[in-house]
């Protein structure tokens, strides 16, 4: 895990973040997150646009103290909920919706994607508790204290499901391993 | 606690990494959200970061106006879609509006106590002649943030439609009336783009740099600068 660092001293009071760069730094992490939280990926970009318009009306409650990530994801958290909660209909309706084709990359770029939906397929695969403990420790790298608070959960139950999380994701990549070495 | 194997992380990473890639939303996305900000039905009254969200596209589309006036009509410079208008309602009636949510109402202001009959009334130079429904000094922010953020649009389509010289003009002005505005850094970030485009102000994006140290209009700013001066600029953005 990454140690937290040490907050900066404060020798002015910060300025608020601007919507346009907390969008600009923060949307490709808000859209993963929802994709994490089960939001149907035609449903994604929606879902997202109803996050910033919430980012936008409470941006001024933004404390400073807090990463903005760890604010992000608990915005994220409750707008996906909401979205499950009364969406239904909507779902049905956006399930069939085409998902365009990706563009073709060179050989790296390929690769690098096939790494990425290794992960992807690994992060489905565990239950949404571990799950976003996981992605937000070692993919966020935001510190463990911060994901107890923005997940709602005590300091200790973190650690539990981090430490589990981890254990399988390891035994994912050896048998990874193990399936290339074979095939 | 075990730490992740460095493959983990490097695996780890290169998913964050291609994430920040391919996640970026789409131009579409960013409109429709951008109309959904700028022109809030559900709120009546704008707010400063919807102006500064709503610059963030003037500054790309105005990038993309100083690209083409440096190397005339190209293909793969083209300004950022504008909001469509019919998808607005749509989207802001499906944001979410729960008690947490929703902001408070703006403050009504008090109305101004009747004086009693009799005695000396108080010198009063900034009060308005008839006291009115909302006393003026209470909406003056407010107003003041409308009028600027109506000139920031005004310039906005005026570089759209090709019109940089009444933009100049445009933001010009309202760098006279309000100095120090509460839009007073996108205004200029926008006249700096505007006056590299035009080829008039070789110096602007540094007084720019300097007035807005850490500024995140910079590398708009460098990027429409660098392309209509290419001899005097680094192309590196490492300043003149």
């Amino acid at each position: 895990m990454r140690t937290p660092s040490p907050r900066p001293l404060r020798l002015v009071e910060p300025t608020p973040p601007t919507f346009a760069s907390v969008y600009e730094a923060h949307a490709a992490f808000v859209r993963r997150t929802l994709r994490h939280l089960d939001v149907p990926a035609a449903s994604v970009d929606d879902v997202l646009h109803d996050v910033f318009l919430v980012v936008h009306r409470r941006l001024h409650d933004f404390d400073h103290d807090r990463s903005m990530r760890s604010w992000l994801y608990g915005i994220a958290r409750r707008v996906a909920m909401h979205h499950r909660r009364s969406g239904a209909r909507r779902t049905k309706r956006e399930h069939h919706a085409p998902t365009p084709p990706p563009p073709v990359q060179p050989d790296d770029a390929v690769a690098q994607r096939e790494a990425a939906a290794w992960v992807e397929a690994f992060l489905r695969t565990l239950d949404p508790d571990q799950r976003a403990v996981f992605t937000l420790c070692d993919i966020e790298g935001l510190p463990a204290p911060e994901v107890a608070a923005a997940t709602g959960t005590k300091l200790n139950t973190v650690y539990s499901r981090l430490r589990l999380a981890r254990r399988r994701f390891e035994r994912a990549l050896a048998a990874r391993d193990e399936g290339k070495a074979s095939g | 606690m075990t730490e992740p194997s460095p493959r983990a992380k490097a695996l780890l990473d290169n998913y964050r990494r291609t994430s920040e890639r391919d996640d970026q939303p789409s131009d579409d996305v960013r409109a429709r959200l951008a109309a959904a900000i700028a022109a809030p039905p559900v709120e009546a009254r704008p707010r400063r970061a919807a102006a500064i969200w709503a610059l963030g596209g003037t500054l790309a589309a105005a990038s993309a106006v100083a690209a083409w006036g440096w190397t005339g009509p190209d293909a793969s410079q083209t300004v950022r879609p504008q909001p469509v208008s019919s998808a607005l309602d749509d989207m802001v009636d499906r944001a979410p509006r729960g008690r947490t949510v929703t902001p408070p109402p703006a403050p009504r202001p008090s109305v101004p106590t009747p004086t009693p009959p009799g005695s000396v009334p108080p010198p009063a130079p900034a009060r308005p002649p008839k006291p009115a429904p909302v006393p003026k000094t209470l909406r003056e922010p407010e107003d003041a943030l409308a009028r600027e953020l109506g000139v920031l649009r005004q310039a906005r389509r005026a570089i759209r439609e090709g019109r940089t010289a009444d933009a100049k003009a445009t933001l010009r002005a309202h760098a006279l009336a309000h100095p120090d505005g509460q839009l007073a850094e996108e205004r200029d970030a926008l006249l700096v783009v505007v006056l590299c485009t035009l080829g008039e102000s070789p110096t602007g994006r540094t007084a720019f740099e300097a007035a807005h140290p850490g500024s995140h209009h910079a590398t708009a700013i460098a990027t429409a600068c660098e392309k209509t001066s290419p001899a005097v600029t680094d192309r590196r953005g490492n300043g003149q």
